[in-house]
């Protein structure tokens, strides 16, 4: 009798829950992992059809910087780079311009964000992360290969074939992705992050995309230097530290994830409870 | 929460989503910041044999390479008790070190892979990580985790680099393998600073040169150690507690 009375309200929080849940679709964001396979398989489809254009032109025609060839082909890339960019930074920041409408609606009428729910969001935002430091892997091949090609010609351009992918698409695509990151971690999970109801900007919010941002400052003090002073052939030089350090700030990134790690486990605890609850409920 | 709790919980389908995205996020951060830290303080000595010297390689290549090793050894500590964030960098920085040497250095300019290879740090991240699993000390890792990591270098990767100390002698001239290589791969920026430094008065050391380099090596990599200690504490951890408060 004492298992019936109580499962009334256990009941109809549940059908609130389901509710809500349909909302979710209605409303809803992309599932995390889909996000993940989506973005990472997307940014690296394009890093590997740069590896592989570069293969293909890098010496008939990369060689001379004047050339009209370089200009269809090296350019050309630049430019539909730069169209990838635009792209990504405008679905990026526009997608997440507004707090979450579901959790709105689940916060007013259940008083707490559904935790699936929730975990979605912390799921994105991860992935988010992730497909941030993909793009770090390819600064890291871009950046070495750059050191290669130097050895074989002397820059007569900013725009070589290996600047091309490396300062003008990873560089941006970082400082995009980081952004992205941070710019959901406001919309979405604010309240990890300073407390329910709590105003302020955490550190790491700001310390993350400003990595990618200063990789991108550091273009202009390096090619000044080597278009005025010491050119390019040797690597370990001075205008080149300031590369490292910027990205030392993607350290922060990992304040930015296991911020959110309490909540993982106590989300997932309450939906181990209600499943629990819902099997002795049929049971 | 206990324990066991926390442990059921990990085999929760979602628990399994998060640890799969946190290791993409590790392999990438830990490779990039790594490897372009090394590639940008120690990259030449790294990239060609002809390059690894005596003098700098030992002390530059170590250093250079222990001090973002050293953040990924103290996060993985710091935030999941675990000793092996060493090892993991400095694998996934091998791994993106070779990506580079064969799908760049082999792959466009045709270099080949025995004149480029990237020096190892395994050895001596697996050493680092051991002494913080026993000692659970950062002090006691630094003073002998971190002397090993720079005294070890060489002795390590010199195992790579004897084949291209053989002496060669052509025209009438005795050269090292490594330096006839560098003669044929001719590039921009070719190592003849280190011959200057070969007729330095480190020469009158004889034999006992290179054991003085690698113990300079020890010591700059105990204080090195210290250096990626604070780095991710200030940059990886310290964001977690502060927030700019709104005016």
């Amino acid at each position: 009798m004492a298992a019936t009375s109580m499962s009334a309200p256990v009941e109809r929080q549940a059908v609130q829950i389901e509710e809500t849940k349909r909302d979710k679709t209605a409303h809803g964001e992309m599932p995390f992992m889909r996000f993940l396979i989506l973005g990472g398989g997307l940014g690296l489809l394009s890093l590997v059809l740069i590896r592989l254009w570069q293969g293909e032109w890098w010496f008939p025609v990369g060689l001379d910087a004047t050339t009209p060839e370089f200009a269809t082909y090296w350019l050309g890339l630049l430019y539909v780079e730069w169209v990838v960019l635009i792209a990504a930074a405008i679905i990026g920041f526009t997608a997440y311009r507004k707090p979450c409408s579901t959790c709105a609606v689940q916060k007013s009428e259940l008083g707490r964000i559904d935790p699936e729910h929730e975990l979605n969001h912390i799921g994105k935002l991860w992935a988010t992360v992730a497909v941030a430091a993909m793009f770090g892997f390819g600064v890291s091949y871009f950046a070495e290969q750059d050191a290669s090609w130097h050895q074989i010609v002397v820059r007569d351009t900013a725009f070589t074939p290996s600047h091309i992918p490396l300062f003008f698409y990873t560089f941006p695509m970082l400082i995009i992705m980081t952004g992205v990151s941070s710019w959901y971690a406001y919309n979405r999970l604010h309240h990890l992050y300073v407390g329910e109801g709590g105003k302020g900007i955490p550190l790491c919010y700001l310390l993350f995309p400003a990595g990618g941002w200063f990789l991108f400052a550091n273009v202009a003090f390096n090619e000044l230097g080597h278009s005025s002073w010491i050119t390019e052939e040797l690597f370990v030089q001075p205008y080149h530290f300031p590369f490292a350090w910027a990205t030392y700030f993607f350290f922060a990134g990992f304040a930015l994830l296991f911020k959110t790690v309490p909540r993982i486990f106590e989300n997932l605890g309450a939906m181990a409870q209600q499943a629990s609850t819902e099997t002795h409920h049929t049971a | 929460m206990k324990a066991e709790e926390l442990a059921a919980l990990g085999h929760h389908k979602m628990a399994k989503a998060f640890d799969i995205i946190l290791l993409l996020a590790l392999v990438g951060f830990f490779t990039v910041i790594p490897h372009v830290s090394r590639m940008l303080y120690m990259g030449d000595w790294d990239f060609w044999v002809d390059w690894k010297d005596k003098l700098w390689w030992p002390i530059a290549g170590p250093s250079a390479a222990l001090l973002v090793t050293a953040v990924g050894h103290y996060l993985a500590w710091h935030y999941l008790r675990l000793p092996l964030g060493a090892t993991f960098t400095a694998v996934f920085v091998l791994v993106g070190a070779w990506l580079s040497r064969i799908f760049s250095f082999y792959g466009l300019e045709y270099y080949p892979l025995n004149f480029v290879w990237p020096a190892t740090t395994i050895p001596m991240a697996l050493a680092l990580d051991l002494m913080l699993l026993w000692s659970r000390s950062y002090l006691a890792t630094s003073l002998i985790g971190g002397f090993l990591w720079g005294f070890l270098f060489y002795p390590v990767n010199w195992l790579m680099l004897m084949p291209f100390l053989q002496p060669v002698t052509l025209f009438g001239k005795t050269f090292t393998i490594a330096d006839l290589m560098g003669y044929y791969f001719i590039r921009p920026q070719t190592p003849e600073y280190l011959r200057r430094i070969d007729e330095g008065t480190l020469q009158a050391f004889l034999g006992q040169r290179i054991w003085i380099s690698v113990l300079m090596a020890g010591i700059t990599c105990t204080l090195m150690y210290w250096v990626g200690i604070g780095l991710g504490k200030v940059l990886g951890v310290m964001p977690l507690r502060k927030v700019l408060r709104q005016t």
